[in-house]
C-alpha cells in the first residue's frame, strides 16, 4: 500500500522559501489568536469531548483528502474538507480540526513549510472556515423556503471557501514579493475556480449522504451553537477584502503599491515593503491592462499544462499502485 | 503511507527533541532572511545544513526524491525572471515573440529555489531522525499548549486506521465502477455521478469518525480520563553536556553565517 494522495503536492501549501520573514510572522501571529479563541470556545462546548471528537476528525478529513474523483483527462477532483468540517462541526471546532491536519502535513509530510505554516493556517484553516461558514449561513437563511437549501448553500460555500483561500495565499506571495500580483493572482483564482468546483461537488455529495442517513448530525451543529455572528462578519469582511483588494492589486499598473496608496494602509512599511515589488509589464504588449490580461492568461495556461503534464507523468503509478492493492 | 523515520544511531537521533527543533527554526529563520542574491552565505548554509544530513546517515536518494516535491511551487515565484526592465532579451525567431530576462528578478527566484530545497531538506532531517511522539515531547519542552498536542498525537494515532478506512472505500468503488485499470481515462457514469459517488464517500467516512471518536470517548472515560492529558510513560530525553554543546554550536554557527553575510553585503 503506498501513498496516494499524500505527497501529491497541493497549490495551496506554500512551502518555506517563499514568503518573507516578516510576512510569515505576521501570519503566524494572526492564526495563533484566531486559534486562542477557536481552542477557548471550543472547549467551553465540548468540554472533555473536545479531544477525542477533533482528533480524530482530523484525522478523517487528513484522510478523507485522498478521496478524489476523475474530471477530464488526467486531473481530478480533490476534497479539502474546510468546508465539509465547518458544516458538520462548526465553524470554531472546525479551525481546531483543519489546524491540527495542516499542522501535521507540515510537520511530518513536508507539505508546506514550517515558518509559512502560519501563513497556510490563515489560508485554510482561519479563512477556509470563515469564508465557508459565513456563505453557508447566508445562503440557509435566504434559501429557506427551496427543497435542496443545504445542498445548494454547501456547494457554494465549499467553492468559496477554496477560491477565497487561493486569493490571500496569491496576496501572502505577493506581499513577500514572491510573485508579481498580476499575474499570480488570476492564475491561483483560476486555478482554484475550477478545483472548487470539484471540492463543490463532493461536499454536497457529502452533504445529501448525511442528510439521508443521520440528519440529526447536520442540525444538531445549528441547535447546539446558534449562528455565531462574530464568524459570519469575520468571514463576510475577509471575503469582501480579499475580492475588492485582489482585482484592484492584479489589474491597476501599480498593484498592491497603488491600493497601500489610495487606503493609507501601512504608509509606513511602504519603503521595506514595495521596494520589492517593481513595476512590471509583460515584454512587447504597450497597453498596460492587455499586458495585465495576457500575463494572466500566460499563467493560467502554464499552471494548466504543468498540472496536466503532472497527471499525466503520475498515470503509470496509479496503475501500480491497483496492481499493488 | 509510511513514517519518514530512519531507525539508525547517531548523535543527530539521539539529541534532545526540543533542542532539535529549536535548531531547525533558527536555521529556517535565518536562511529565510539572507539576501537574495548572496550565494555564499547560502552555500555555507548548504554546508551546515548536510553536514548533519550526512552526520544523521540519511540516505541521499530520498533527500533527492522528497525534495522535488517542493518544486511544483516554484512557478509562483517564475515570472520574477521575466518582470522588470529586461536584461537579456532572447528572440524565438518564429513565433516573432521576444522574452526579456531581468536580471535581478532571476537572482532572487534561484534564491528562492535555494531556500525552498534548503527549508525542506531541513524537514526532512527532523522528521528521519525524530519519531513523531518525541517530536510531541519535544514540543511540550518547548511548552507549546498541551490540548494541541494531545489533539495531534490523536489525530496521528488515527490517522493510519482512517486513511486504512479510505483505501478500502476505494479499492470497493475502484472494484466496482469508477476507473478501468487498463483505461484509467474510461470511467463509469457522468462526472455529476462520480462527484456524488466520492461525496458520499466523504460524507461515510464523516460519520463513520464521527461514531468512531464517541466510542473512543466512551473507552477513555471509562479509563479515568477527566478531559486533562496525564503525562504518558515516556522514555525521557536528558539533556546533557554534549547536547547542549552541539546546540551552542550550530547556533552560533547559523547566526554567524548570517551575519557574516550582512557584512559583506
Amino acid at each position: 500500500m503506498q501513498n496516494i494522495g499524500f505527497f501529491s503536492p497541493q497549490i495551496m501549501h506554500i512551502p518555506d522559501g517563499f514568503l518573507s520573514v516578516v510576512v510569515s510572522a505576521l501570519f503566524w501571529l494572526t492564526s495563533l489568536i484566531i486559534l486562542y479563541f477557536a481552542v477557548k470556545n471550543t472547549q467551553k462546548r465540548l468540554n472533555d469531548r473536545l479531544v477525542p471528537l477533533m482528533g480524530v476528525m482530523a484525522a478523517a478529513i487528513f484522510a478523507g483528502q485522498m478521496l478524489n474523483f476523475t474530471v477530464i483527462g488526467g486531473t481530478s477532483g480533490h476534497l479539502l474538507g474546510a468546508a465539509l468540517a465547518t458544516i458538520i462541526l462548526g465553524p470554531w471546532p472546525a479551525v481546531v480540526v483543519m489546524t491540527s491536519v495542516v499542522s501535521i502535513q507540515a510537520l511530518i509530510f513536508q507539505d508546506g513549510g514550517v515558518l509559512a505554516l502560519g501563513a497556510n493556517l490563515f489560508n485554510m484553516a482561519v479563512v477556509g472556515v470563515f469564508v465557508s461558514y459565513a456563505v453557508y449561513r447566508f445562503f440557509i437563511t435566504i434559501l429557506k423556503k427551496v427543497k435542496y437549501s443545504n445542498a445548494i448553500a454547501g456547494f457554494l460555500a465549499a467553492w468559496a471557501s477554496i477560491f477565497i483561500a487561493s486569493l490571500s495565499c496569491a496576496l501572502q506571495l505577493t506581499l513577500s514579493g514572491t510573485s508579481p500580483a498580476n499575474i499570480v493572482i488570476p492564475a491561483m483564482a483560476g486555478i482554484h475556480a475550477l478545483i472548487g468546483l470539484g471540492e463543490g461537488m463532493i461536499t454536497v455529495g457529502a452533504i445529501l449522504f448525511i442528510q439521508s442517513v443521520r440528519k440529526d448530525l447536520l442540525i444538531a451543529e445549528t441547535a447546539r451553537s446558534g449562528d455565531q455572528k462574530v464568524i459570519i462578519v469575520g468571514g463576510l469582511i475577509i471575503s469582501a477584502i480579499l475580492a475588492i483588494l485582489s482585482p484592484l492589486a492584479s489589474s491597476h499598473p501599480d498593484g498592491l503599491e497603488w491600493v497601500a496608496e489610495k487606503s493609507g494602509f501601512m504608509s509606513s512599511a511602504k519603503d521595506a515593503f514595495y521596494s520589492i515589488i517593481p513595476d512590471y509589464s509583460l515584454p512587447g504588449v504597450q497597453n498596460e491592462n492587455l499586458a495585465t490580461i495576457s500575463a494572466g492568461i500566460i499563467g493560467l495556461l502554464l499552471v494548466f499544462l504543468i498540472s496536466f503534464g503532472w497527471a499525466r507523468l503520475k498515470k503509470p503509478s496509479k496503475k501500480d499502485m491497483i496492481s499493488e492493492g | 503511507m509510511r513514517e519518514l523515520y530512519i531507525e539508525e544511531n547517531t548523535p543527530v537521533h539521539q539529541l534532545h527533541p526540543g533542542l532539535k527543533l529549536i535548531i531547525f527554526v533558527v536555521y529556517l529563520i535565518f536562511l529565510n532572511l539572507t539576501v537574495p542574491g548572496d550565494w555564499l552565505v547560502l552555500i555555507l548554509f548548504f554546508l551546515i545544513l548536510w553536514f548533519l544530513i550526512i552526520w544523521a546517515k540519511i540516505p541521499v536518494s530520498l533527500l533527492a526524491k522528497r525534495s522535488l516535491f517542493a518544486l511544483p511551487f516554484v512557478l509562483a515565484a517564475a515570472p520574477l525572471v521575466f518582470q522588470g526592465l529586461p536584461f537579456w532579451r532572447i528572440s524565438i525567431p518564429l513565433m516573432n515573440i521576444r522574452i526579456g530576462i531581468n536580471m535581478e528578478g532571476t537572482i532572487k527566484f534561484f534564491s528562492i529555489l535555494i531556500k525552498a530545497v534548503l527549508s525542506v531538506q531541513a524537514a526532512i532531517l527532523i522528521t528521519a531522525t525524530t519519531r513523531f511522539p518525541d517530536l510531541i515531547y519535544g514540543m511540550k519542552s518547548l511548552k507549546i499548549p498541551t490540548i494541541f498536542l494531545t489533539i495531534f498525537s490523536l489525530t496521528w494515532r488515527f490517522l493510519f486506521v482512517l486513511v486504512g478506512e479510505t483505501q478500502r472505500m476505494i479499492h470497493a468503488r475502484d472494484s466496482r465502477s469508477s476507473t478501468l485499470m487498463l483505461k484509467p481515462e474510461k470511467t463509469g457514469g457522468k462526472i455529476f455521478w462520480r462527484a456524488k459517488v466520492v461525496g458520499g464517500m466523504a460524507g461515510s467516512l464523516f460519520i463513520r469518525a464521527f461514531e468512531r471518536s464517541d466510542r473512543i470517548y466512551q473507552a477513555m472515560i471509562s479509563r479515568g480520563y477527566d478531559g486533562n492529558s496525564h503525562p504518558s510513560i515516556m522514555t525521557p530525553f536528558t539533556s546533557g553536556k554534549r547536547d547542549l554543546m552541539i546546540l551552542v554550536c550550530f547556533l552560533s554557527l547559523i547566526i554567524m553565517t548570517w551575519v557574516f553575510g550582512v557584512y559583506r553585503g
